[in-house]
């Protein structure tokens, strides 16, 4: 029998533990954990729906809780959208078209030595577009990570692939991203992190441009992305949370003619995020991003193509239970360029439900 | 000059005041099942909320199949899981005495130095923090110490409630306080008792938000996606727009 010395070095049998199980079982029968993720505090304005709130509370604690859980550091969850695309194709000429969206998350933590932590992510989001299937994608997303803490300073690195197909073209594409970044804590509830990213997207089967517009090299378009990414979050009170993001990018395309797709970004991107009350949760975004091309000259003239691209998002987000959610959301994409062919606007609607495993 | 010091010294002393504010309660960040708290001596019985803010000689009180959660930091780094069947009481919040008359609590104590110190105490023995992770069970005057990382200190207490010389337990061990103030063990933690610590830490991993996509990686990447297609249908309209000039030597004009 394999022996073991507790504190005071005596031998000591495992069947011993014996007891420890009995002792267990009296007072731990089949440990249940509910993910909770409430918020504090709701305000005056939504007293009625706090009282409802309550109401559903004391119903939900009457049922027995008989829910099987997934493992523990495991998260999942899955969510269906329906919506309208204003202009699905990003074109000056606008068409319109219904979508269906699935997506599916799941994520994993695991923690390995002391502070150091692994973490796994997957993505699967199907997005089919009712007349316009050309833009109908199936996107997989994978993602891993370790994560330390270093003195005062959390640490981490990774890679991402993404895999986006496009049911009815070409634009199919992989995107090998490592990222690397760097956070701190200022206080209590504010934290900033810098990230640098280096993305390789390889196009399945799009070739890359040769010396004219319409000819092409014997080789599929890969291009090279260079970022680095500094953030601020504040958690400014259980409700109110904020954030600002400003995004370096490089891109550097091996297509020839007018290094088409080589440009510099600059993005600027605020976020608010505020929890009406623990049911009801609001969020803004909006972004600003300014991409100068290097060599690329606008359609039919001798100025290098520059974009100024808006995008604004909003939506809320209301939990019915613990488990199932429902949001709706607004997103605004407007790009002015000083290539007519580039400008376009889009407004995306959708309706969403999710599911929490 | 003077407005901004005086902005500086303001804001120095708000956020020193939040800090001890917190530093003196303990917060209730999950729940399951029926979960009573008594807020004081002699307030009444009230149902736990999340987010709750608990101070010394709070009591907290866990039915069949609930459990209860508790920081003592807003970081989640000193937790306190209160099983079903127990009630608790904390005596100080720093340093961190908790008093387990009857159940079973699980603690993960990664940050002591904030805390100065974590001790449960049963009707029969004290079981303090040295490292990070233990469990304590007090069941019908018995005590059941169990260390499932770095190292927990144990004493015995007699009858009138003086402690005995402390020990200290080792990693993956567990001890039995009996009601006469005797002890059996220690004994290994059975592979049951270190699953079930597994399982905790993997509870508080998703309680802390690990496991969660890092960044907006997935809006980023529907963008890009969406402006993959809008590149490559200007292109088309830019190969008929410049179609309609004549063409090219073939060598392209920017290279």
């Amino acid at each position: 029998m394999e022996q073991e010395t507790g504190f005071d070095n005596r031998p000591v049998n495992f069947i011993v533990t014996k007891r420890g199980s009995t002792m267990k079982h009296l007072l731990f029968s089949r440990s249940t954990i509910i993910f909770a993720a409430c918020f504090l505090i709701t305000g005056s304005a939504f007293a009625q729906a706090q009282v409802r709130e309550e109401k559903e509370e004391r119903r939900l604690q009457q049922v027995p809780l008989e829910k099987k859980f997934l493992p523990p550091g495991l998260t999942a969850k899955a969510s269906v959208f329906a919506g309208y695309d204003s202009n699905v194709n990003l074109s000056p000429l606008k068409k319109g078209d219904i979508f269906e969206e699935f997506l599916f998350n799941l994520g994993y933590g695991k923690r390995l030595l002391n502070k150091l932590r692994f973490s796994f992510n997957y993505d699967l989001d199907v997005l089919n577009y009712n007349e316009i299937t050309s833009a109908s994608t199936i996107l997989n997303h994978l993602r891993f990570g370790l994560h330390d803490k270093i003195s005062i300073f959390k640490v981490g690195a990774g890679y991402d692939l993404a895999i986006v197909y496009f049911r009815n073209n070409d634009d199919d594409f992989f995107f090998h991203k490592g990222f690397a970044y760097i956070g701190q804590d200022l206080t209590r509830k504010i934290y900033h992190q810098v990230q640098f990213e280096y993305g390789l997207k390889a196009y399945t089967d799009q070739k890359a441009l040769a010396g004219a517009i319409a000819t092409y090299q014997d080789k599929d378009r890969v291009d090279r992305r260079y970022s680095g990414i500094y953030s601020l979050d504040f958690a400014l009170t259980p409700k109110l949370s904020m954030g600002f993001l400003t995004r370096f990018s490089a891109n550097e395309s091996n297509t020839m003619y007018q290094r088409f797709y080589d440009f510099k970004s600059y993005q600027g991107s605020p976020y608010l995020s505020y929890s009406f009350t623990k049911k009801l949760q609001g969020l803004v975004n909006f972004s600003y991003t300014r991409k100068n091309y290097d060599k690329r000259r606008v359609t039919l003239g001798t100025d290098k193509e520059k974009d100024n691209f808006y995008v604004a998002r909003t939506g809320i987000r209301y939990a019915l239970n613990k488990n199932n959610s429902l949001a709706l959301s607004y997103t605004y994409r407007d790009n002015s360029s000083n290539d007519d062919l580039e400008e376009y606007m889009e407004n995306v609607f959708s309706a969403s439900w999710q599911y929490k495993f | 000059m003077k407005r901004a010091f005086n902005f500086l010294v303001f804001t120095a002393v708000v956020l020193l005041f939040s800090s001890s504010v917190f530093a003196q309660s303990v917060k209730i960040v999950d729940l399951k099942g029926k979960v009573l708290v008594k807020k004081e001596p002699s307030a009444d019985w009230q149902k736990a909320k999340v987010n709750m803010l608990l101070e010394s000689s709070a009591e907290i009180k866990t039915d069949k199949k609930a459990i209860c959660t508790l920081a003592f930091d807003e970081e989640l780094k000193n937790i306190m899981t209160i099983k079903e069947n127990s009630q608790v009481k904390l005596e100080s919040i720093v340093p961190a005495q908790v008093f387990l008359p009857e159940g079973r609590v699980f603690s993960l104590i990664e940050n002591l130095s904030a805390i100065e110190k974590f001790e449960v105490r049963t009707p029969t023995a004290i079981a303090g923090a040295r490292g990070t992770g233990f469990s304590v069970e007090s069941l019908n005057g018995q005590t059941l110490a169990s260390c499932y990382k770095d190292f927990v200190y144990v004493m015995g207490l007699d009858k009138q409630g003086n402690t005995g010389e402390a020990k200290e337990l080792a990693e993956k061990f567990g001890i039995t306080i009996n009601p006469d103030g005797s002890w059996d063990g220690p004994f290994g933690l059975s592979p049951e008792a270190m699953k079930e610590w597994q399982d905790f830490i993997g509870y508080l991993e998703s309680l802390r938000g690990d496991g969660q996509d890092e960044g907006d990686s997935l809006q980023g990447l529907q963008d890009e996606s969406k402006e993959s297609l809008g590149d490559s249908l200007y292109q088309n309209r830019r190969a008929e727009e410049e179609g309609r000039e004549p063409p090219g030597d073939g060598t392209g004009d920017g290279l």
